[in-house]
């Protein structure tokens, strides 16, 4: 499945923590937990796939909220 | 005002009174904004915290325990390295202890006080963070440190050592010297401080998955025990059984085989500290379920080089003006190097114009430059240059 430049935006985000697997895993797992499409997303979507994964423990938890701050700066959108 | 840095290598307490007066005299008796030592657990930490706190009641003091230091005259084991810097530099600091049970907690206490953006009269901020990796959230302390200051700034920094020892590492901020603990310190200035970051491996092994892992604590990997997958995979390369392994000798072959996370055309380097009777292994930060890593190694020539460049970047980020700087280098860097390791931190100070450097070998260094995404390197020279 292609993923969008969003959705790659994304995953970059995970990347350098959790390296390219792992982070393609997660956000393709919880993309389809939230019944959001990686193909189409729009940005209130990626900041709701990004809410979700920032509700796990530990570092995945933590990489996430400091993803949605990165991802949320217009810039970055 | 110039800046003005002094380094110093103190190799007994009864000799800090010196290496005080030595800092003092380099510095021209102007006081330091900054100070950071790096010492041994040969060393009394508690000690060097207080001395160097009463005979610079204007700095920042900022310490950590280590697994080896060095200056720019060469390195040393057991003993101490001094790092002190003067001009238009503003410096705050924190400590924040309990950072394994509550790592938000930990930072925020750290922090708690720090300023959000450059004080004023500066335009400027860097971050400076010493921290405890036997907590192992290495990753998350850096990532919130860089949050809760606002998230707009670098930071670098380097995780405590014990000389191998894998059993407690310290930092201190002031006179309040703590294990378990991070230390924060932001440096506010009128130019801005150069961060240079390399790390020198390639991988060994194809793709391995980790398949059971906890926090830091990686227990399986492609379903068997971790440390059993390490051992046939790295045995040919390292020309021993990594099984008949024992003491110190576990935690200084570890750190010569460490995990790679594949990101793009790039590894992260991830190290593993210690094995767990089970077979598990104990990394510097967390491994989350699912990650493919390989398993990496190095030699000499690429450990000299990548430290070469990780200078000249800072170098470069100064505009080539540099008064002097810190260095976090891994400990397993000195491991490949052996006596090299002189040629690697004389390369540092030549790439960035025959300065003073001062630095410690690490269990793992901190370098988040803005619009990055990882903070917590493993076996990367993290180098933080001071402008003139």
């Amino acid at each position: 499945m292609k993923v969008s430049e969003r959705g790659e935006q994304l995953i970059a985000l995970f990347a350098k923590t959790l390296g390219d697997d792992a982070a393609k895993d997660l956000v393709r797992a919880t993309a389809l937990s939230l019944d959001v499409s990686l193909q189409t997303l729009d940005v209130t979507q990626a900041i709701h796939i990004l809410e979700k994964i920032s509700h796990t423990d530990g570092l995945v938890g933590i990489t996430a909220r400091f993803a949605k701050v990165r991802f949320i700066l217009p810039s970055n959108r | 005002m110039q800046t003005m840095v002094a380094t110093a290598s103190v190799s007994s307490n009864d000799a800090l009174k010196a290496g005080i007066a030595d800092l003092k005299a380099q510095l021209e008796d102007n006081p330091p904004s900054l100070v950071l030592f790096f010492a041994s657990t040969s060393q009394t930490m508690q000690v060097f915290a207080n001395e160097l706190s009463a005979a610079f009641s204007d700095a920042k003091v900022l310490g950590a325990s280590t697994a080896g230091e060095f200056t720019e005259k060469g390195d040393t084991k057991n003993a101490a390295s001094i790092f002190a810097v003067a001009g238009d530099f503003s410096v705050q600091a924190g400590l924040g202890t309990g950072l394994k049970g509550s790592v938000e907690k930990a930072v925020s206490n750290a922090v708690f006080h720090l300023p959000l953006g450059p004080e004023d009269g500066f335009s400027h901020r860097t971050g400076i963070v010493l921290l405890d990796p036997l907590a192992g959230n290495g990753e998350e302390a850096s990532l919130l440190t860089s949050m809760m200051l606002g998230g707009d700034f670098s930071l670098a920094g380097g995780a405590a050592g014990d000389d191998l020892k894998m059993s407690a590492t310290y930092v201190s901020c002031g006179t309040e010297v703590a294990t378990d603990a991070i230390t924060v310190a932001v440096v506010s200035s009128k130019k801005p401080l150069g961060l240079g970051v390399k790390h020198g491996h390639k991988s060994l092994s194809g793709p391995l998955r980790i398949t059971r892992s906890e926090g830091a604590v990686v227990y399986e990997i492609n379903g068997r025990p971790a440390f059993d997958v390490w051992a046939e995979e790295t045995k040919d390369n390292a020309g021993l059984d990594p099984h008949s392994l024992q003491g110190d000798d576990v935690g200084a072959f570890l750190l010569t085989y460490e995990a790679g996370l594949a990101v793009g055309s790039e590894l992260k380097v991830r190290a593993p500290l210690s094995k767990g009777d089970d077979g598990s292994l104990i990394f510097a930060c967390g491994i989350p379920e699912g990650a493919v890593i390989r398993i990496t190694e190095s030699n000499p020539q690429r450990q000299i080089d990548s430290a070469s460049t990780a200078a000249e970047q800072a170098f470069q980020q100064v505009n080539g003006e540099c008064a002097g700087a810190v260095v976090f280098d891994c400990i397993c860097r000195n491991l490949i190097l052996g006596d090299g390791f002189e040629t690697a931190v004389r390369d540092m100070s030549k790439a960035l114009g025959d300065v003073k450097i001062a630095g410690f070998e690490t269990y793992g260094e901190v370098a988040l430059d803005m619009g990055e995404m990882s903070g917590f390197h493993n076996t990367t020279t993290v180098l933080l240059a001071f402008p003139r």
